[in-house]
């Protein structure tokens, strides 16, 4: 176990390298940094100045490692835009992310998990059919679209729920509904793929052989292994649902990175975009090592040596 | 129904709904079992005694539907139970053991877990009950230190561990009736040996009865108390174990009984009795007997359904000249022939054959050693799966290598085809050095030597037709013209016994038994001088294994073949080869004249190798092989199951 978790390390080291690489690549062969910080109207002086006082003269490698063991540290530098320390800006609009990340992920699997359980115990049944209709229209459809046709629905026709903002939980209903609407029909047809697989095996037969009632053989025994594939996709969708967030917080006005990362992006606040990109990517590793090592804990055979 | 009975079928039958129409399984099938018989079912794949087990358990497919008269398991009709009811009975009084010991585990829950929730779903033992008796039933089937056992989990086992695992399950709840369904199939012959007897005391200590299905005439003989035959989906001969063995009465019967080599009986090097022709297709309406177009005593009467008639006390046949045939030599059309032509194959020409100084392969100190487990903490460590085998094959005969599941044999097999490197040692064909692994010396070996592989289900194109299968080889070594392709295929065909029909069909539109003579077709169409035939008849049919085992025999008369014959089946062994090798932990341990080894074996493993075979001869029980033997190999078993075999596992 030990030597899997130092080997993903070391690779999770090596890919965050690269990820920082190439942000930081980007974003300086995207024009004239320091032009841009200094306005449209800037003399040729006050852009030297400026481009002397935020170090962007220095070569670039020097520029990339400076910035790279200072994000080690934590330190992103500050921003162009707010004039405060990118720290703490990313610190604030943190939660709002990730909790938007994970309740749509808990609301995807909730409804993924036994929608794709009921699909495979009733195979070709009415279940089936439909949960395969939902998952379909959830894959095709775009999710910003999604989005606000429940704007137009729960909060302007209903008023049910807010439009906008993020003062209270009813804020994130709809923004969570729409997010895991997008991560919740690959984990429902990885459920049902896994569990009618499952289905067939020996053990199984087992199982119900030793008469075990319905309920025990599909949870206790299929479930149970039919899950370990799913767990892995559910850590990676979480990394891709903190990503892709920026259309949704953007369409809800949730100040969350996402938000941060589009109107930095918008404003040529490079420290922020660059520190977004970065704090992203760590996140993605990191749960991809997550999913790694929960199927590994959830699979006896995978648990063994490493 | 008698009073002692404990289960009564009547008129039991499994209809299989298929994509090419109604396929009839089970054809209206009779019989009762006592409290603590052991009834054997045997019949050959495709049979139904499969699918008349889950029909008992109530565990059929989707699309199959069962229909009886009576199926009356404690005085209880089965067929009018509701579903909780019948899940009361499954797992408590009628429990099952399947055939695969390494997949009918749960790889997720440990061995405690799903051998304690058996007794926990039909009784209100609590945990710590149930983990007692678990304790006790693993120690009654030979698991040492069973209390640590119970937090293992399934793949810490090897598979004979694991079946006896199984076992142990079966008894949780003290059954009235355990099914077994081919126990013993997927294990090595010692531990094959070792189960039946475990399984054999069991039944008689716990006093359950069983029902055990088998292909194997062999384990009927030394286990069954009652034999019933079943063929193409009914039962055609019902008899106590010595009696059917004695005097069987369905020519069916007495075709099984007769195409299975027995050491010490048949005369090796002789064509076998093979039932001629392919079980017949259940899919639409089956009139009158389902054997006689194979069965050689076929009358005109035939036509008609035949009942089961009761001939002695117990004894029961499903034909309509039962009782009188016996006596009767049933005539031998098929084989006759080959039977003259192989008339001078007799050990004395064997040995003369050998005589001749002429080594047609050779192998000198042949190694392979597997480098695993590399890792940051961890020091790389091997496996010598093949550890310095010297060997020599001398042109036109034949050597068997056998050896268990592990062994090395198809580490061997495969360094000879090039199909992998070797990590040290020669290979010689006909006295020439031959580097398998450059193109070269590839084109070299493959036009002399060529694989026959064990399962002709997977080995052959399915995108490719019969022809084409073969053709192919003689089109990537550029022989001859497309014509004259044409004529050495079909000659070939021919040959092997492919009728001009099947020339242009897919390997799946093919019976398994054609398929492998396929294969024979496709290695020999280059005229190689030596075949390797790994396992080449063990995926098969024991009628089946008799056609190719005669063809094997013939062709290697007729065009002056070397085999070397890889297999764990010893019976096939002495009936094909000339000298053995027994092969053990990658060293051959004893090499030999066939008759040397199976009669005056020196090493104390190849006498635990013979001891373990089951020659169909009821009354002599199951050979008692060492307990210790099993859980001395555990490591070596649960090592192989993660390294030793870099291919499949099977």
């Amino acid at each position: 176990m030990l030597n899997f978790l130092l080997q993903r390390l070391s690779v999770a080291v090596a890919v965050l390298f690269t990820v920082a690489l190439i942000a930081f690549s980007l974003l300086h062969l995207s024009g004239d940094l320091a032009a841009a910080i200094a306005g449209p109207e800037a003399t040729v002086e006050t852009i030297e100045h400026v481009r002397h006082q935020y170090g962007l003269d220095r070569p670039m490698a020097t520029q990339f490692f400076q910035w790279l063991s200072s994000a080690a540290r934590l330190d992103f530098g500050r921003s162009f835009y707010f004039e405060s320390s990118v720290r703490e800006l990313v610190w604030q609009r943190m939660p709002i992310t990730l909790n938007l990340g994970v309740v749509s992920l808990l609301l995807a699997l909730v409804v993924a998990i036994p929608l794709g359980v009921l699909a495979a115990v009733f195979r070709d049944g009415v279940i089936d059919r439909l949960s395969m209709f939902i998952s379909v229209i959830g894959q095709a459809m775009p999710n910003f679209w999604f989005a606000l046709v429940l704007v137009l629905v729960f909060a302007v026709e209903l008023k049910w729920l807010p439009v906008a903002g993020n003062a209270s939980w009813k804020n994130f209903v709809l923004p969570s509904i729409a997010l895991s609407y997008h991560a919740m029909p690959a984990l429902m047809r990885l459920t049902r793929s896994g569990m009618l697989d499952v289905f067939s095996a020996d053990y199984i037969r087992t199982a119900r052989a030793k008469g075990l009632p319905a309920f025990t053989v599909v949870v206790k025994h299929a479930l149970r292994n039919a899950i370990i594939p799913v767990v892995a996709l559910a850590a990676v969708e979480l990394g891709f649902m903190l990503g892709g967030s920026i259309v949704i917080e953007a369409i809800f006005s949730l100040q969350g990175l996402g938000q941060l990362a589009w109107d930095s992006i918008a404003r040529n606040d490079f420290p922020v975009v660059q520190a977004i990109v970065l704090i992203i990517a760590v996140f993605y590793l990191a749960l991809s090592l997550l999913g790694d090592v929960l199927s590994a804990l959830l699979d006896p055979r995978l648990r063994k040596n490493g | 129904m008698s009073d002692d009975a404990l289960l009564e079928v009547r008129n039991l039958r499994v209809d299989l709904q298929t994509s090419n129409g109604t396929l009839h399984a089970v054809r209206g099938i009779d019989f009762s079992l006592r409290h603590g018989e052991m009834l054997c079912l045997v019949g050959e794949s495709g049979c139904g005694k499969s699918i008349t087990s889950l029909a008992l358990m109530d565990l059929l497919p989707r699309n199959a539907t069962r229909r009886a008269d009576a199926l009356r398991f404690k005085g209880v009709d089965l067929r009018t139970l509701s579903d909780p009811a019948m899940r009361a009975v499954r797992g408590k009084q009628m429990t099952m053991i399947f055939q695969e010991p390494m997949t009918s585990l749960n790889p997720s829950w440990t061995l405690g877990n799903q051998l304690c929730e058996t007794l926990r779903a039909h009784t209100d033992a609590t945990w710590a009950q149930a983990r007692d008796r678990a304790v006790l039933l693993l120690e009654k089937v030979g698991i040492p230190s069973a209390s640590e056992r119970l937090n293992q989990y399934p793949h810490q086992l090897s598979g004979g561990l694991r079946q006896r695992v199984m076992i142990a399950m079966a008894l949780m709840c003290g059954p009235d009736l355990i099914i077994a369904d081919e126990p013993t199939t997927a294990l090595d012959v010692t531990i094959q040996a070792q189960i039946l007897h475990l399984l054999r005391d069991l039944q008689r200590e716990f006093r359950t009865a069983v029902i055990f299905i088998t292909h194997d005439l062999g384990v009927v003989a030394r286990i069954a108390d009652r034999v019933a035959v079943m063929y193409a989906g009914e039962i055609v001969e019902t008899a106590p174990v010595r009696e059917l063995f004695e005097r069987p009465e369905h020519p069916y019967t007495r075709g099984l009984l007769e195409c299975i080599p027995v050491p010490g009986k048949t005369a090796p090097g002789q064509p076998l009795q093979a039932i001629p022709g392919v079980v017949p297709n259940l899919v639409g309406t089956l009139s009158g007997c389902a054997f006689r177009n194979r069965c050689a005593c076929a009358v005109e009467d035939c036509r008609n359904a035949p009942p089961l008639a009761v001939l002695r006390p117990e004894h029961g046949v499903r034909c309509v000249r039962a009782g009188r045939l016996s006596g009767v030599q049933a005539p031998q059309p098929d084989t006759s022939a080959e039977r003259a032509e192989c008339a001078e194959l007799t050990p004395a020409s064997r040995l003369a054959a050998q005589a001749e100084d002429d080594v047609a392969l050779e192998l000198i100190a042949l190694t392979k050693v597997f480098r695993l487990g590399r890792g940051l903490f961890r020091s790389p460590w091997e496996i010598r799966a093949v550890n310095e085998v010297s060997l020599r094959v001398k042109r036109g005969t034949s050597l068997g290598l056998v050896g268990e599941s592990g062994c090395g044999k198809t580490t061997l097999a495969r360094m000879l085809l090039g199909l992998m490197p070797p990590t040290a040692g020669s290979i010689l064909i006909e006295g020439k050095k031959i580097d398998p692994t450059d193109s070269a010396g590839h084109r070299a070996l493959t036009s002399r030597m060529q694989p026959i592989f064990q399962d002709p289900y997977s080995s052959l194109n399915p995108r490719r037709t019969v022809f084409d299968l073969v053709e192919v080889a003689l089109r990537l070594h550029k022989v001859g013209t497309p014509e004259s392709r044409r004529i050495d295929v079909g000659e070939m065909l021919d040959r092997v016994g492919m009728p001009t029909r099947t020339h242009h069909q897919y390997p799946g539109q093919l019976s398994g038994g054609q398929r492998q003579r396929v294969a024979i077709a496709r290695a020999l169409i280059l005229r190689p001088k030596i075949l390797i035939c790994d396992e080449p008849t063990s995926a098969l049919d024991v009628s089946v294994q008799a056609q190719i085992l005669n063809l094997l025999l013939t062709l290697k008369k007729d065009l002056g073949l070397t085999y070397l014959f890889i297999s764990h089946n010893l019976s096939v062994v002495e009936h094909i080869v000339d000298e053995v090798a027994v092969m053990r932990g990658g060293v051959i341990v004893e090499r030999g004249d066939c008759t040397q080894i199976f009669h005056a074996p020196r090493h104390p493993y190849t006498r635990t190798l013979l001891a373990s075979i089951l020659t169909p001869e009821p009354g002599l029980g199951v050979p008692d092989i060492a307990g210790d033997q099993e859980t001395g190999d555990r490591c070596r078993e649960t090592e192989n199951s993660c390294g030793l075999r870099p291919e499949k596992d099977r």
